[in-house]
């Protein structure tokens, strides 16, 4: 079925077309929430408000094609994820001050492997992580983290810088001893 | 070197996302049906309440157009009878108040303190002097008095005597020849009720006078009838 259909059938309240968006997107939706949240249960709370949202604020939805579509439900379901850990979030960005990481190993980005680089991500601590995940991954300016997350944009800009050497920091201790340099 | 990394990283999630397969999704599913079927509810309740609401409503509005006219009504009939009062009150403006005279009588003040200025030596002589005029002048007028008094008297007796002169003298002047017994008639007494009455003359109370032939004859007829 078109998905300009199935969103119109779903603002006029068809239970079988929420199903089958549902369907099509949760698998999606619930992979994006639970990089933010890393708990399961809390992820399916998220995902329960963040698609009632969806059903809700879909006669607001100018429909322009799949990919926008997708990118909107996206950001719907991040900033329900963000919205749960904002508390929890102004803490952790007052306490997380990791020291400046210095002499960086740069490892090229070929050799290494993509299962590894999600799992060296996911070691990452929350706050860095968190502004990580949504600048590179979801596209989000520091403005927009800023704004999400309730922190000064200078605060998500740093915690990026520190989040990447960070994980510089560590795809060189490993990938390093591994090609031996 | 740094956004090949990062390019990396997001094509690695994007691939994870797409190739996520979810397992409760039934489960979560049935979650967000019931959410959205309760969410239907609420609608449908509240399209209920608004016409409950509209009824209560147009109940209310008319209740108050209702109330307006009868409270318009109301209005015009206390005009009217505010209309009547007024011309009741200038009719009663318009008549003259009746006027009440009060008299009062106010007993008169009691002298509590009296002052009274010493007279000068003079002055005290002269009120003396007057005060010895004025007894001899209240002495001189009882003695005029007694005098006046005993000048009456005298007068009167003098007047008494005169005129018992003028009677004598009247006596010896009109006295007639007849020499006929002397009688008196004794004074009938009548009360003084019958007096104004008229009196028709009795027969038995007439007295004839009859000439006696005989001279030695007396007949005094004082001397039987009063036993004399």
């Amino acid at each position: 079925m078109n998905t300009e259909k199935q969103i119109i059938k779903c603002i006029k309240g068809d239970s079988k077309a929420q199903k089958l968006l549902y369907e099509k997107y949760v698998g999606l939706l619930f992979s994006t929430v639970l990089r933010y949240l890393k708990n399961e249960t809390d992820a399916e709370d998220i995902m329960l408000q963040a698609f009632l949202k969806i059903f809700s604020s879909l006669k607001e939805f100018q429909f322009i094609n799949e990919q926008a579509f997708i990118a909107w439900m996206k950001k719907v379901a991040i900033n329900e994820a963000l919205m749960f850990k904002r508390k929890e979030f102004s803490m952790i960005y007052k306490l997380e001050n990791i020291d400046e990481i210095q002499d960086l190993v740069q490892v090229s980005p070929e050799i290494v492997n993509e299962r590894e680089l999600i799992e060296l991500i996911e070691q990452l601590p929350d706050g860095y992580r968190t502004v990580f995940l949504l600048h590179v991954v979801d596209g989000y300016s520091h403005k927009e983290i800023g704004e999400s997350l309730k922190i000064a944009e200078g605060t998500s800009r740093s915690q990026f810088f520190k989040a990447r050497n960070l994980l510089q920091k560590k795809l060189g201790d490993d990938y390093g001893k591994a090609i031996g340099t | 070197m740094e956004k090949q990394l990062e390019h990396k990283i997001k094509e690695a999630f994007q691939k994870q996302d797409e190739s996520f397969d979810y397992e409760k999704k039934d489960e979560l599913w049935n979650r967000i049906s019931g959410h959205v079927s309760r969410a239907k509810v609420v609608p449908a309740f509240w399209r209920v309440a608004a016409v409950i609401l509209a009824l209560i409503a147009f109940g209310v509005a008319f209740a108050a157009i209702s109330i307006s006219q009868s409270q318009s009504k109301k209005i015009v009939e206390v005009n009217y009878q505010n209309l009547k009062l007024k011309n009741i009150i200038d009719s009663l403006q318009s008549v003259n108040p009746e006027k009440i005279v009060e008299t009062q009588y106010i007993e008169k003040e009691k002298i509590v303190y009296r002052k009274i200025e010493q007279l000068s030596d003079e002055n005290e002589t002269a009120d003396i002097e007057i005060k010895s005029f004025e007894k001899e002048i209240l002495n001189l007028n009882e003695i005029l008095k007694n005098t006046s008094s005993e000048l009456q008297f005298t007068r009167d007796s003098l007047k008494i005597a005169f005129a018992n002169i003028e009677k004598l003298m009247n006596r010896n002047i009109n006295e007639p020849d007849y020499k006929g017994p002397n009688f008196k008639l004794k004074t009938e007494r009548v009360k003084d009720q019958l007096q104004t009455e008229q009196m028709e003359s009795s027969p038995k109370m007439k007295v004839q006078l009859f000439k006696i032939q005989d001279s030695n004859m007396k007949f005094d007829m004082n001397s039987t009838l009063l036993k004399k």
